[in-house]
């Protein structure tokens, strides 16, 4: 178990523990109440995804300052600026990834921050860092803030000041205590690695005032030039350089009005400007885009603007003026324009540097259908698609797969243009254990399935010669059909683990007016259905 | 027995063997199906069907015989063939051997056995493949078959039948003309290969286009020239078994039966079918079905055929093995009584070689005893038990070290006329030496001609509900809670309440299903394994009786047929088990100087006093840590209460703590007549003779098997069958019969039915764990020397304990607190002073103090030096380094052993936090400093950096003790509670030496380290834990709803505070708790007194 709720911990539950002990732990043997079972949530730790996550709450903190960092990799000569107060802030709510590597640092859970030149903006270095925290707390995050002079510092301070008993009081190193803030606490705090961490504690030595005691050439001699390096890296005796997100590029256009627009073909054409501004700029980059946002802003009442956002999604990104304008002017056509529009604005987001399909000498149009046949989707028909997606809305466009299911009305699914890939993925599982398959391969050729099933099958009346026997009369449509010659039984059986088992004899019938059906008997109450109908 | 199966006793038909293939497809008038292509659940989780459930069904649906074709494996085919046996069907059915192969570059093929001699190719070529791929698997290539006969002297496919799978081969609907082509030539591949012995298998399931399959299925076998006949390829007797072949199905696909897709078959016609049925299916084919009797009836060769034969090498050239046996028997009865063998024993042996004669087991005997002449010439103890054991020519024969003379033995009642089974003799190898034997067999005999046994491990409540809950979608949470709780439970009715108990509605359809397919699939075989000792050993190749594949273990191979098989074809096999007390007495001994005066270690043991009253006295005072089998917790409860006075007293202790008396409640009864609080009294004189011995109370297996013979009317069969119902336990059926007869039969003859009823639950308590007398025996002897070891030479006893960790129940630091007890000094490990292993200092020949009251039993004797084998984590390689370099000089600083013998940093700070530099006056700390540092770069001149520099904290002694336990296991300074008593005092608790002299029904407490916790299956839900404090250990009675109620701190703290009412009756003491407070805080404190923000 990697991480863990304020809840279990209280509950006996610490990080590290087996899961299964953790929740014995907090859920009492088994046979103490079943309906606990459900009060245990447990979530895979993902590290990629906390990291995802870290990088995301990285950007929210923007708001603060321009220069946060999620890794706190030391490349030495990245930041310029003078820096004079650190905030960091612990994210646990996520499940922290796993005890990355040797440098307790490096675990996707902290954000540091620059503040410098920041905090008069709330008021001081306080009032920031109670910004801070309400900002976190507040969307369900426990976390932990502390400022000192340097990331070392402050990431020392966060993660080991709990003494305190107040954690979700921000602690704030005055300037120039940095030092004696260290020397309280553990030699955890100092983020070294946790053999060197065990064998110190050994020897007595668990708060950083004993350890800074010691002679460094003798910590060197025992645990390595890296040790003191970690050391000064908290103590801040060397300027720690701070890898920040960089802040976007947006490719962004927007217009304002003086006053507000209600006409519909002035906005129509303002937004054609932008959508064209907005190509350029991607052009100009050399990027393509997934997905445009356009934005309108209309007032309303006139304190409370309000935002209108459509987006339109591509299938291939695109950089085209012309091709974007239109999957836009296709949604704008579908939206009522608000009234009163004092804003627009149009986002390209998605943005990614184009994949260049392979340049061939003498590429035609049919060749390319061939080669990528059931691979990437046809460019014609990406882009009719694309239109119809923007005309119709991106759910309504979908196309039938095939998928593993022996009850004929589950065994299509109706997928998304685009998505079919994934689809079809999950369904595939990484290879077979054992030689055979169990299963056999259906195979449904033209005559064994019907083109066209009905809704769902329809009970009639029919009549049989023998109980087991296959049909001989029956009435569809209030008409009585006799069958002249019949295929089958095809037997599926299934479901038996769901509520909607099967148990059917399907058969192919020719009637005598030439018409096809496919029928079945229900197993178990001999009732007969229709299912479809050959055409 | 030889050919019982004589061609005239089959049917007539079978005469038409040469029945030639136009003739064969002319036969239109008869009636008649055979299934050709039937897997048993020995494909592992791809059939699902017992072997059993489909020849009796195939009997029930009148045809005329079934051929068994497991994947690439013959393990199913013998306990097919047992079950068409004991039908006893008339005319008799014979089961038709074969195997579904599988290649890696080609379709599956069905061969089938027609005589001996391709019954052997197959059985090579499996061992081929098998031998080819890791544990379990199996690697074959079609040349593989077709090339058999190259090796084998006959045509190609080496005499085998074989039927092609077309429903596998074809695909259906259009394909790739590559695939068809290479279908095809597969096809007339085969055609070519087996002539005509081949056929092609068509299986129609109900698919959709099932017209259109058999119509191409004809034109291609057509083709080829192959006969088509018609088959079901049969998962599983009875189509009801469908829902169990998709959770198989997911078990092996790893996902949840609703994801399988098309791995799972759509419907349920994979069940074996009727003649009718199966002509309706494939359209009024006929003769496509009846050409499965053609095959059926080429198919001779019956299992029954196979005939074990014994080594030759097993006597001298020109004697025969009974006048070989008849000497070394009498020579060994000279040795074993040099005044002469008494004449009870001279009758006894005369009998029983009669009887071996008769029975023709001389072989068995003679290789029992080669295995044990060798072991003795290597100087290896070792000892037989089982059943034909305890015999007197085995005693004679140097087997057995259990006197006849001293238990009353009765041969016949192992090994007797009527039921012609074979002798069993375990024998029981010190643990760490039994490769050398495995290895002499194999030298001796060859590695074609020597084998393990297979074991096959089958699914058990806890494994059967894992894996049927995960492929039921449940979530693995679930699924761990729900397996835990079912671990042990065999009846329905109590599954259904802990599936309850769990949080699931057992009537839910989830819950039904749950509990149905876990009750299909309990005993299904999930895979095969290796037997732990037995051996089986041929005269000619073994890999032509059985297929031999990989065991898991590097260089060992394992047949396909577990004992039971092997019993039922009467082929026998050898049990070499190890013992790790074998290894400790040999250790113990040696040390004693055994050696010195010139005996082996064998006579050393025989020479051992026998019934030394101090020894009983120790043992009757439930001192016995470390005692071969009385040291457990439950043993130690029983012994105060039995207080064993002789021999005989200790067979019986040996047995009566076991599933067997304790489930039929035999235990109280028997200690009740013993106490001479109940009259002994028998029903009759029979019974009588059955039970004397024991006081009327039956406590070893064969008095219960002899109870349903005598008072219920079984005969011996009967209850010998009785037995093995029990043991298989999947069949609920089998079990009531016998319940039923033995309770009537018990009854009718003047038995209550509540004892009858006890003697049931008895015997399904064999059924788990078999504990004859003989074993019983050859155990108490075991019991009896390793007592008298520890009574007299403790210090030794405890070396070789200390050296053979890990084995029995006690950790390092109990048995070393024990020894302590009883008088040892104890020095701590020392890099100048101790060997890897444990010794002694002074001399080690010594009693010590005998003679003294048992607790000073050590006291005077040698010293007992902790080896550096104690230091967690340190290899022996490492310390054989420090040793050989301390020869050349005692190392005189912590950088001196560094330096000498060149260890790496991390080598040096192990050996510093076991404390090991106390004779170079370093304490643990500042060797760690100094260990830690690194070595090449060493401060150019000494005096640059003092190193009295560094001030490091002293250590207290609370702090010296935990870190002792933490890298030793142990402490010779104290116990951590030492240094806690204070505290826990205050908190009410008194010392568990105190805890022995309060009064029965006290309120109490105590406090200690948790040794153990325990929850036997028999003990509803009560847990027992042992807890440690130093004064001794206390043992904590936990019921179930405490355990619940502080189920933190008694499932997981390392030291706990008990709180109680004393139960202190017969020298027996528990706590009952009814509170309990983790203490393991507190012992952190200790640890670590400066880390108080944790």
């Amino acid at each position: 178990m990697v991480a863990c709720c304020a809840g279990s911990v209280s509950g006996g539950v610490r990080p590290g523990m087996p899961l299964s002990e953790a929740r014995a732990v907090l859920l009492g043997p088994v046979g103490a109440g079943g309906e606990s079972v459900e009060g245990l949530e447990v979530v895979e730790a993902d590290e990629e995804a906390d990291l995802r996550c870290l990088a995301e709450e990285g950007r929210r903190a923007w708001r603060f300052t321009p220069l946060v960092s999620v890794t706190p990799a030391a490349r030495p000569g990245q930041v310029t600026g003078q820096v004079t107060g650190q905030v960091t802030g612990q994210v646990t709510g996520q499940a922290a990834g796993q005890a990355a590597g040797q440098d307790p640092r490096s675990r996707p859970e902290s954000l540091l921050a620059n503040i410098t030149g920041c905090s008069h903006l709330f008021g001081d270095e306080r009032g920031l860092a109670r910004a801070m925290h309400e900002e976190w707390s507040g969307r369900g995050f426990s976390v932990r803030v502390a400022v000192a002079g340097s990331p070392g510092t402050a990431w020392a301070i966060a993660h080991s000041a709990h003494w305190t008993g107040q954690p979700w009081v921000p602690l704030v190193a005055s300037p120039g205590r940095d030092e004696l803030w260290m020397r309280r606490l553990p030699i955890e705090a100092l983020a070294l690695r946790p053999s060197v961490v065990r064998s110190l504690s050994e020897l007595d030595v668990a708060r950083v005032d004993r350890l800074l005691d010691l002679p460094a050439a003798e910590i060197k001699r025992r645990f390595g030039e890296e040790t003191l390096g970690r050391i000064d890296r908290a103590l801040g005796r060397w300027q720690e350089p701070l890898e920040c997100l960089p802040m976007p590029d947006p490719v962004v256009a927007c217009r304002s009005f003086d006053y507000p627009v209600s006409r519909a073909d002035w906005l129509q054409e303002a937004l054609r400007e932008l959508v064209r501004e907005v190509a350029c700029g991607l052009k100009r980059r050399g990027r393509v885009t997934w997905r445009l946002v356009c934005r309108v802003q209309s007032e309303v009442s006139q304190s409370e603007p309000e935002w209108v956002e459509w987006v339109t999604g591509l299938v291939e990104p695109s950089q085209k003026a012309e091709h974007l304008w239109e999957l836009v002017s296709l949604q704008s056509e579908r939206r009522r324009w608000p009234a009163e529009v004092v804003r627009l604005e149009v986002l390209a987001q998605g943005v990614v540097v184009p994949e260049r399909p392979q340049q061939t000498l003498f590429k035609t149009e049919t060749e390319y259908e061939a080669t990528t046949n059931g691979g990437v989707l046809r460019r014609g028909m990406a882009r009719l698609v694309e239109r119809l997606s923007s005309r119709l809305g991106e759910t309504s466009v979908s196309r039938p797969v095939l998928c593993e299911a022996e009850v004929p009305e589950s065994a299509v699914m109706l997928v998304r243009v685009g998505r079919e890939r994934s689809v079809e993925r999950s369904g595939e599982r990484s290879g077979e254990r054992s030689g055979e398959r169990s299963g056999e391969e259906p195979w449904f050729g033209a005559v064994t399935r019907p083109l066209r099933l009905l809704e769902g099958p329809r009970p009639i009346e029919v009549m049989a010669v023998v109980p087991e026997g296959p049909p001989i009369r029956f009435a569809w449509e209030s008409r009585a059909q006799r069958v002249v010659r019949y295929w089958g039984p095809e037997r599926i059986e299934t479901g038996w683990w769901a509520e909607g088992g099967v148990a059917r004899d399907y058969y192919r019938v020719e009637t005598d007016a030439g018409e096809w059906y496919w029928l079945f008997r229900r197993r178990g109450d001999d009732r007969w259905f229709v299912h479809g109908v050959f055409e | 027995m030889p050919d019982q199966n004589p061609p005239s006793r089959r049917p007539p038909v079978a005469s038409d063997r040469s029945v030639s293939r136009s003739r064969g497809r002319g036969r239109g008038g008869g009636t008649g199906y055979v299934e050709l292509s039937c897997r048993t659940n020995y494909s592992f989780l791809e059939a699902a069907s017992h072997p059993d459930e489909l020849v009796t069904r195939a009997v029930e649906l009148g045809h005329e015989s079934l051929a068994i074709t497991d994947v690439n494996s013959l393990a199913g085919v013998v306990r097919a063939h047992v079950a068409a046996r004991e039908l006893d069907l008339d005319p008799p059915w014979n089961i038709i051997c074969g195997a579904r192969l599988r290649f890696e570059d080609a379709p599956p093929v069905v061969v089938w056995v027609p005589d001996r001699d391709s019954y052997a190719v197959l059985c090579r070529l499996l061992t081929t493949g098998r031998r080819r791929a890791p544990k379990g698997e199996c690697r074959l290539w079609w040349s593989d078959l077709a090339g058999v006969g190259v090796e084998g002297g006959v045509g190609g496919g080496g005499g085998l039948l074989a039927g092609v799978l077309l429903h596998r081969l074809l695909p259906r609907g259009p394909v790739s003309r590559e695939a068809r082509d290479r279908a095809l030539s597969f096809l007339e591949r085969f055609a070519a290969t087996f002539g005509d012995r081949g056929y092609a298998l068509g299986g129609l399931f109900r698919g959709p286009d099932d017209v259109g399959s058999w119509r191409r299925m004809n034109a291609w076998a057509q083709d080829v020239g192959l006969p088509l006949v018609a088959t079901s390829d049969v998962l599983y007797h009875d189509r009801s078994r469908q829902p169990l072949a998709d959770v198989l199905s997911a078990i092996r696909q790893r996902c949840p039966v609703q994801r399988l897709g098309f791995h799972r078959q759509t419907n349920a016609e994979r069940s074996l079918k009727r003649y009718e049925e199966m002509v309706e299916l494939v359209g009024g084919d006929r003769q496509a079905v009846l050409r499965s009797l053609e095959v059926a009836r080429r198919c001779r060769f019956s299992l029954d055929e196979l005939k074990y034969e014994y080594p030759r090498e097993l006597c001298p050239e020109g004697t025969t093995v009974g006048e070989h046996l008849g000497r070394l028997t009498w020579e060994g009865a000279a040795g074993r009584y040099p005044a002469g063998v008494p004449e009870s024993v001279r009758r006894l042996v005369e009998h029983e070689l009669e009887l071996i004669a008769e029975l023709e087991y001389e072989p068995y005997f003679l290789t029992v005893w080669d295995l044990v002449r060798f072991a003795r010439s290597r100087g290896i103890l070792c000892q037989g038990r089982g059943s034909a054991a305890n015999s007197a020519v085995c005693y004679c024969l140097g087997i057995t070290s259990v006197d006849p003379s001293r238990i009353d033995v009765l041969f016949e009642r192992f090994v007797s006329r009527e039921r012609d089974e074979a002798p069993d003799i375990d024998v029981d190898f010190e643990h760490e030496r039994r490769e050398e034997v495995l290895q002499y067999l194999y030298t001796k005999y060859g590695r074609d001609r020597a084998g393990m046994t297979g074991v096959v491990i089958t699914y058990r409540p806890k494994s059967a509900l894992r894996d049927v809950g995960k492929a039921l979608g449940l979530s693995l949470d679930r699924v761990d809670r729900l397996s835990r709780m079912v671990d042990g439970v065999h009846d329905d009715e109590r599954f259904a309440g802990r599936i309850r108990d769990a949080g699931l509605d057992p009537t839910s359809q989830l819950g039904r299903q749950l509990i149905g397919l876990v009750r299909d699939i309990l005993g299904f075989p999930r895979h095969l394994s290796q037997h732990v000792g037995g051996m089986v050993i041929t005269r000619g190749r073994l890999t032509e009786l059985v297929p031999v594949e990989n065991a898991a273990m590097e260089g060992r191979t394992v047949i396909q047929w577990d004992k039971d098989d092997l019993d039922a074809l009467g082929i026998l096999k050898v049990d070499c088990l190890s013992l790790g007390m074998l290894t400790v007495i040999h250790r113990c001994l040696e040390t004693i100087g055994a050696r010195a005066t010139g005996q082996t270690i064998d006579e050393a043991m025989a020479a051992i006093p026998a019934e030394d009253p101090e020894v009983y006295e120790m043992i009757s005072g439930a001192d016995t840590v470390g005692v071969f089998q009385i040291e457990s917790r439950a043993q130690m409860s029983m012994l105060p209460r039995l207080q064993p006075r002789c021999f005989y007293d200790l067979v019986i202790e040996v047995a009566i703590v076991r599933p067997g008396p304790i489930q039929g409640d035999m235990v109280h009864p028997y200690l009740r007549r013993r106490a001479g609080r109940e009259e002994v009294s028998y029903p009759n004189e029979a019974i009588r003779g059955v039970l004397e011995k024991t006081l009327g109370v039956p406590i070893f297996q064969e008095q219960a098997m002899r109870l349903a013979v005598v008072a219920a009317g079984f005969t011996p069969g009967q209850a010998d069958q009785l037995r093995r119902a029990m043991g298989a336990w999947r069949r609920p059926g089998v079990i009531e019969q016998f319940h039923g007869q033995l309770v009537e039969g018990m009854r009718g003859r003047g038995y209550d039915e509540e004892f009858a009823e006890r003697l049931f639950r008895q015997i399904r308590g064999f059924g788990e764990y078999g504990f004859p007398e003989s074993h019983a025996a050859s155990f108490a002897l075991l019991v009896y020397v390793s007592a008298w070891l520890k009574r007299y030479h403790p210090a030794a006893f405890s070396a070789a304990l200390l050296n053979s960790q890990p084995m029995g129940f006690y950790a390092s630091s109990q048995l070393v607190a024990d020894a302590r007890r009883h008088g040892v000094s104890v020095r701590e490990v020392d890099i100048n002073h101790s060997e890897w292993d444990c010794t002694l200092e002074g001399d080690a020949t010594q009693r010590g103090g005998a003679g003294e009251a048992a607790g000073g039993a050590g006291v005077g004797g040698p010293e007992l030096r902790l080896g550096l084998r104690m230091v967690r984590g340190l290899s022996e390689a490492v310390a054989e380094r420090v040793i050989c370099e301390r020869e050349r000089g005692e190392f005189g600083s912590v950088q001196e052993v560094s330096r000498r013998v060149g260890l790496g940093e991390a080598e040096m700070a192990r050996l510093a936090r076991a404390d090991v530099f106390g004779s170079l006056e370093t304490a643990r700390r500042k060797a760690l400093w100094d260990a830690l540092a690194d070595r090449s770069e060493q401060p150019l001149w000494e005096g640059e950096i003092g190193e009295d520099a560094v001030v490091l904290p002293e250590m207290g002694r609370a702090e010296e003790v935990v870190a002792d336990y933490r890298s030793q296991g142990l402490s010779l300074r104290g116990h951590p509670f030492e240094c806690l008593r204070h505290r826990v005092q205050r908190l009410g608790a008194v010392t568990a030496g105190e805890l022995r002299e309060q009064r029965h029904g006290r309120q109490l407490a105590v406090a200690g380290l948790v040794l153990l916790r325990q929850r036997p299956s028999s003990a509803r839900g009560v847990t027992f834990v042992t807890l440690e404090d130093e004064t001794g250990m206390a043992n904590l009675i936990i019921k179930q709803e405490t355990w619940e109620r502080y189920h933190q701190a008694a499932r997981s703290a390392r030291a706990l505070l008990a709180f109680g009412t004393l139960q202190n009756q017969q020298q027996v003491v528990h706590l009952l708790v009814s509170r309990l407070v983790d203490l393991s805080q507190a012992l952190g404190q200790v640890a670590l007194p400066s880390r108080d923000f944790r």
